[in-house]
């Protein structure tokens, strides 16, 4: 590598890769790097929408930290990102794990079907199903009233609104991530399933002792990018339920969106996003700690 | 190493299994997940086809059919918003193909002073919500006027660390035999670019610009805080405001018909694009799982 970078130098102008990684930056120091340090920057500042920003110092974290509203914002984001986590795991390790079952084209046609709803975005995901779950023109209630179970309030009612969202999460991204699981069996070798059916594996231990552990790595992205989008979620919600009903499905994003956008205090919602991003980290973390340890066990 | 596993055909190890009763169980479960994944969109497509007075109806297969809502989605503002989302959903993807096609090539082929800096910065980047980037950018974009222009969401779409990470794995792919060659011809720097590197990673500027045009398309925070002119709004956007007209009900008219109208008329090019391009369309989607 490094004598052909030695041989390389002598070719062009040391200006050449500077110049083709130029425009990227160009984008990319703005709107990626320089945002970072921005937002950084931004939860240290009293910056009312319109006027100049005043240096505060962690007054913003502790405004943020002391405000029962996000305690509850966070509490009902983490509430979600569990209940979709357990949810989803199972399911989309066995749609994966049929899918290897079937004939070819048959899987290929199911892994289709089933990777539509990843293509739509969570608006239009949001108001199919507020088709389905509308109290006066939804559909599962429609069918509900004509057996005579009365209309369920799936986004009326405190204790079901959370649900309904996390349902509606699962129904776009289960086909995604069922085909990322899928795509991480067919690389396991049919020698190792072979060699455990002779050693008398039933179904069960085969997926214990031979899939899960080969498939660990692709688990985990599913398990960090699944908990990523769920800490994230807001539009969905925004458009279902705005966070109703009593505040039970109010999510960290929507409350940064609101203190940012609605009460016009960037620098509130500033410190909110640096919790928020701080409680990601911490999340990835635990997760690949999680997968990890398993492998000692 | 990257390679696109998914969307790949299934192999030897594919192939129906176990007795009848075994068989009949399997079947009967796809069946299932195949109607729960195919019924939500049968039910937006039969809704925006059922006249307004009977949506509510539980039929599943509609008493009568009519075209109705579509035409009055085209009196509302969806035309100007579907130009909106096309429009800015083009230009971020190909801004966002050339600037990370360029930077993809010049961090594979080169070594430089700061290359893994740069890089590990960009890669660091990708740990950064989205969320936690759009106040900054809207500070920025206010700061230059910039608000309620395409522009204001299309240059922070387009420099996306993966998609250049995604077109750094291609370009470093390709023999360096193949660039010594085209220099002793006497080729500039760019020319290797543009004639030797650019058509040999086809399929990965492919991805590249699918991965951009999806996540325009579909995107949603960004353009919230960006647009707030109505003539500006994306289709997210927009759909969101007819429904939240709704659930406020603002209008005496029911604009369900234009919501569910205009919901189909947003999915409709991605799902046929899926429905086109299958195996090119899942490997994009799914490339940035195997980064490991």
């Amino acid at each position: 590598m490094t004598t052909i970078a030695r041989r390389a130098s002598r070719k062009y102008p040391a200006s050449t890769p500077y110049l083709f990684i130029a425009p990227f930056f160009l984008l990319f120091i703005p709107f990626g790097a320089g945002s970072v340090l921005l937002a950084l920057g931004i939860a240290f500042v009293d910056w009312p929408l319109g006027q100049s920003p005043e240096f505060v110092g962690f007054d913003k974290f502790a405004t943020v930290l002391g405000d029962p509203l996000f305690g509850q914002a966070m509490g009902n984001t983490l509430y979600m990102l569990v209940g979709f986590l357990l949810a989803l795991l199972p399911l989309c390790l066995f749609v994966a794990v049929l899918l290897k079952q079937l004939r070819r084209r048959t899987a290929n046609v199911v892994q289709v079907v089933i990777f539509v709803p990843i293509t739509m975005s969570l608006i239009a995901v949001a108001l199919v199903f507020d088709l389905l779950y509308n109290e006066r023109v939804g559909f599962v209630n429609g069918v509900l009233d004509l057996i005579g179970l009365g209309p369920v309030p799936f986004l009326t009612d405190a204790d079901l609104a959370p649900w309904s969202i996390i349902a509606l999460r699962i129904w776009r991204v289960l086909g995604y991530y069922a085909v990322i699981l899928f795509a991480g069996l067919q690389s396991i070798p049919d020698e190792f399933y072979e060699a455990a059916q002779l050693d008398g594996a039933g179904a069960w231990q085969r997926f214990r002792h031979v899939t899960f552990p080969l498939l660990k790595p692709v688990t985990l992205f599913v398990l960090v990018a699944s908990s990523i989008a769920a800490w994230e979620l807001f539009a969905e919600v925004q458009v279902l339920t705005d966070g109703g009903p009593a505040r039970s499905t109010l999510t960290a994003v929507m409350y940064i969106f609101g203190a940012s956008f609605e009460q016009f205090d960037l620098g509130k919602g500033a410190a909110a996003s640096v919790v928020l991003a701080f409680a990601i980290i911490v999340s990835t973390v635990v997760a690949s700690r999680l997968l990890r340890s398993d492998d000692r066990a | 190493m990257l390679r696109p596993v998914a969307g790949r055909e299934v192999t030897r190890s594919g192939g129906q299994q176990g007795s009848i009763a075994e068989r009949l169980g399997r079947g009967t479960v796809v069946g299932l997940i195949v109607v729960v994944a195919a019924f939500p969109l049968y039910w937006l497509l039969i809704s925006s086809l059922k006249p307004s007075t009977r949506l509510g109806e539980v039929a599943l297969i509609p008493s009568s059919v009519t075209v109705e809502n579509f035409v009055a989605a085209f009196d509302t503002q969806i035309p100007r918003w579907m130009a909106n989302t096309f429009g800015i959903a083009l230009l971020t993807t190909l801004l966002g193909v050339t600037v990370a096609a360029l930077a993809g090539f010049g961090f594979a082929r080169y070594r430089f002073r700061g290359r893994s800096v740069l890089f590990a910065m960009v890669l660091a980047s990708l740990a950064i919500p989205e969320y936690a980037l759009v106040l900054p950018q809207f500070t920025i974009m206010r700061q230059f006027g910039l608000l309620n222009t395409w522009a204001a969401v299309i240059l922070p779409l387009a420099a996306n660390a993966l998609v250049l990470f995604l077109l750094r794995q291609y370009f470093s792919q390709l023999p360096e035999e193949l660039f010594d060659a085209a220099r002793l011809d006497g080729s500039g720097e760019f020319r290797l670019f543009w004639t030797v590197a650019l058509p040999l990673v086809r399929p990965g500027l492919g991805a590249a610009g699918l991965l951009l045009f999806l996540n325009a398309w579909n995107a949603y925070l960004l353009p919230l805080v960006m647009l707030t002119n109505s003539d500006q709004f994306t289709m997210p956007i927009g759909l969101a405001f007819l429904h939240s007209q709704l659930n406020f009900g603002i209008v005496q008219q029911s604009p369900w018909g234009a919501i569910t109208a205009g919901t189909v008329i947003s999915i409709v090019p991605l799902i046929l694009c899926l429905l086109v391009m299958q195996r090119q369309f899942i490997g994009s989607l799914t490339a940035g799982a195997v980064k490991a």
